[in-house]
């Protein structure tokens, strides 16, 4: 039952032996899949190292990225969101149809944020207060989310062509860097804020870890399962909006679909215990990266995408090994 | 454990244990009531759900029943709404199952169908082979067929009366000497392919039709080649992704093969994105994008100059679907297959076409 990662290590017989290589496999396991991938990447792709190359993959990287940062908090907590894709398409739905019905483009995004919120907050209450398994509340919300966005939208899609969203979409700071590039390192900066230095990610930890001992030492697990879903909802809800800008097209059967896959697999990857517990943001940021960057790669090599899922599958259980706790 | 997280658990003066016990006890008789009242919702919900549902049924006339295949985009949506009020003027009752794109789906959507005995079973299959089942079932069942949208594998005037639909082969052909007319004589076309969903008959059609016609061209001097060929699954965020990749890997290229309007659009942001020109003009280095579709924002496109040729796929045929049920009814022969025309839609009739834009 001993999880604890941080045990001192024993100094005294020479320096080599006292390198834990299993403690840097566990703790650095993504890291080194990532640097073994760029390796790999490097021979096989012409003209990998570019700046679009990069641009590219993090523009894919963008929605799984905020997705994943959410969900390591949810499965830190304990639990897990597979409705992660649906909110997705509730908020860009929502955003939408407000906008095409008259109301101003900030503000509709404004309620689509809100509508996501309100979709966490549905899930954190049921999963809380209810006492429903994490899984079985979040597939309720996936199924009659998706639904519920069809119902929305109306059309089977919606152009964006000469919105303000349209210009969001291809915006670029300075001229140079996407916006979305800039949205991404800015919710990254946050998370890592809120997981190394908040007690609200202390507590989420706490849940994750033993939510009865984290009843008695008084964190309100109430608010704290509550707020994780929420925070959830509204990356799910940032990364729905910028993909509709993004391709200026709402689409609520295919906008954000089985993004609940990658972003699971990228914090697996990544290292976070699906058992709680332990965020790990840095894990899942290289876990996000290294989850597109095998479809970048066989995308640039003109390989068909099928490769790319095979090959996704074959990192996932290389994560998994390096970082195995015996 | 508590020392992971660098806390230490010392029993508090606030907290004791009765009102630990107390605490559960409320909880869980609000966790009663809740449910209770939660499983009064859900059967007033189910109660008031089937009512409706019977009230439906309870209407009189001949039935048409429509299997649709699930694909969520303009061209069902325009074909859809077209055959519901076709069937309301020629005085049928019209129902429609939504098989979602799952081929399961669809065989128990017409198992349903033909248990309430419909005059006729209008059927888009989602995949030649998958849905051929659907045609089994109502076979047995008695219940005429009419295969709409795409493909299947069967027998005219045995396992279905008539197919009609768009002929993607031709369609595909249609685009190659598009393609092909945009360049002046002797020089070379390096197309990219953006193709649909791997094994539904528009792409399998398409696909087909178009390296056809390309093989004839390239009989007598080999001008016409693909370069790289994508999966777009008709569908714009899929497609500029693919054409993202493309550009970044610097393939040379002049040409744009897509095998809907959704894919051209989302080839042609990407390229836009990258500050590539686009037109009718290779001489002037611009792009040439063709595809198959007649969307709305397609036919914006051909009016802004970005996208070259659309050959259309019309939605608009439910009066000919109608014309064979009756046709059917009277006992006339009818072809095996009914060909939908369709046309070239470019700069010199987009105006015109614009009301049938879907």
């Amino acid at each position: 039952m001993d999880r604890n990662v941080n045990t001192p290590i024993n100094t005294s017989t020479g320096w080599l032996k006292s390198i834990a290589w299993a403690e840097i496999l566990g703790n650095y396991g993504a890291q080194l899949v990532f640097l073994t991938l760029i390796a790999a990447c490097a021979l096989s792709t012409p003209k990998f190292f570019s700046l679009g190359t990069l641009e590219i993959t993090l523009l894919d990287v963008f929605p799984v990225m905020l997705v994943a940062l959410g969900m390591t908090l949810v499965i830190s907590s304990g639990g897990i969101d597979i409705s992660v894709g649906a909110i997705m398409a509730i908020s860009g739905a929502v955003t939408v149809a407000l906008y095409t019905s008259g109301v101003g483009w900030v503000l509709s995004m404004g309620c689509g944020i809100g509508a996501a919120a309100l979709c966490g907050l549905f899930n954190g209450v049921l999963i809380s207060i209810f006492r429903i398994q994490p899984i079985i509340v979040t597939l309720v919300v996936m199924i009659a989310g998706r639904g519920l966005a069809r119902r929305i939208q109306v059309d089977p899609t919606t152009s964006l062509k000469s919105t303000p969203f349209d210009t969001l979409g291809l915006y670029r700071i300075a001229g140079k860097v996407p916006v979305q590039i800039v949205i991404m390192l800015a919710v990254i900066a946050v998370m890592l804020f809120v997981v190394k230095k908040t007690v609200f990610a202390k507590n989420t930890e706490a849940i994750g870890d033993n939510p009865r001992a984290a009843r008695l030492v008084g964190v309100n697990t109430l608010t704290t399962t509550v707020g994780v879903y929420v925070v959830c909802g509204v990356l799910c809800a940032i990364a729905g909006i910028m993909t509709i800008a993004r391709i200026a097209q709402l689409n609520a059967v295919t906008l954000g679909g089985f993004i609940e896959l990658d972003a699971i697999a990228a914090v697996a990857i990544g290292g976070t215990p699906f058992s709680g517990g332990r965020a790990r943001i840095l894990g899942t940021i290289t876990g996000a990266i290294i989850v597109i960057l095998v479809g970048v790669i066989v995308g640039l090599n003109k390989m068909p995408d099928d490769y790319a899922k095979v090959f996704k599958a074959l990192i996932i259980v290389i994560a998994m090994w390096a970082q195995r706790r015996k | 454990m508590a020392a992971t997280l660098g806390v230490t658990i010392t029993p508090g003066p606030g907290r004791q244990t009765g009102t630990a016990t107390k605490d559960t006890n409320a909880y869980k008789k609000r966790n009663t009531f809740m449910k209770k009242a939660l499983l009064f919702a859900v059967i007033i919900a189910v109660l008031v759900t089937a009512g409706a549902w019977v009230r439906l049924y309870a209407d009189k006339g001949p039935v048409v029943a429509y299997s649709h295949p699930g694909d969520a985009n303009s061209w069902f949506k325009a074909f859809s709404t077209e055959l519901e009020t076709e069937a309301g003027e020629r005085g049928y009752q019209y129902r429609v199952a939504n098989a979602q794109g799952k081929i399961g789906q669809q065989i128990a959507d017409v198992e349903n169908i033909v248990a309430d005995k419909p005059e006729f079973l209008i059927l888009g299959p989602i995949t030649p082979d998958g849905s051929a089942a659907a045609l089994d079932i109502a076979k047995e069942a008695g219940v005429p067929v009419i295969v709409v949208n795409r493909d299947i594998d069967g027998v005219a005037g045995e396992d279905y009366i008539t197919k009609i639909y768009s002929d993607f082969d031709w369609i595909g052909e249609k685009l190659a000497e598009l393609t092909h007319d945009a360049f002046p004589a002797g020089t070379k076309i390096r197309i990219v392919e953006l193709h649909g969903t791997q094994g539904s008959a528009n792409t399998i059609g398409l696909s087909r039709g178009f390296r056809k016609k390309m093989e004839e061209y390239n009989k007598t001097e080999i001008r016409m080649e693909i370069v790289v060929s994508q999966p777009g699954n008709f569908n714009k965020e899929i497609a500029m992704k693919a054409m993202e990749k493309i550009l970044q890997s610097k393939v040379e290229f002049d040409a744009v093969f897509c095998h809907f309007d959704d894919e051209a659009l989302g080839a042609i942001r990407a390229m836009q994105d990258k500050g590539i020109k686009l037109g009718d003009n290779p001489a002037n280095g611009e792009i040439i994008v063709v595809g198959n579709g007649g969307t709305n924002d397609g036919l914006k496109a051909i009016k802004d100059g970005t996208y070259y040729k659309i050959v259309s796929v019309t939605p608009y045929y439910a009066d000919a679907v109608f014309d064979a049920i009756e046709s059917y009814k009277k006992n006339e022969k009818l072809p095996d297959y009914i060909r939908v025309g369709d046309i070239v839609i470019d700069k010199s009739n987009v105006d015109e076409q614009m009301s049938t834009a879907f």
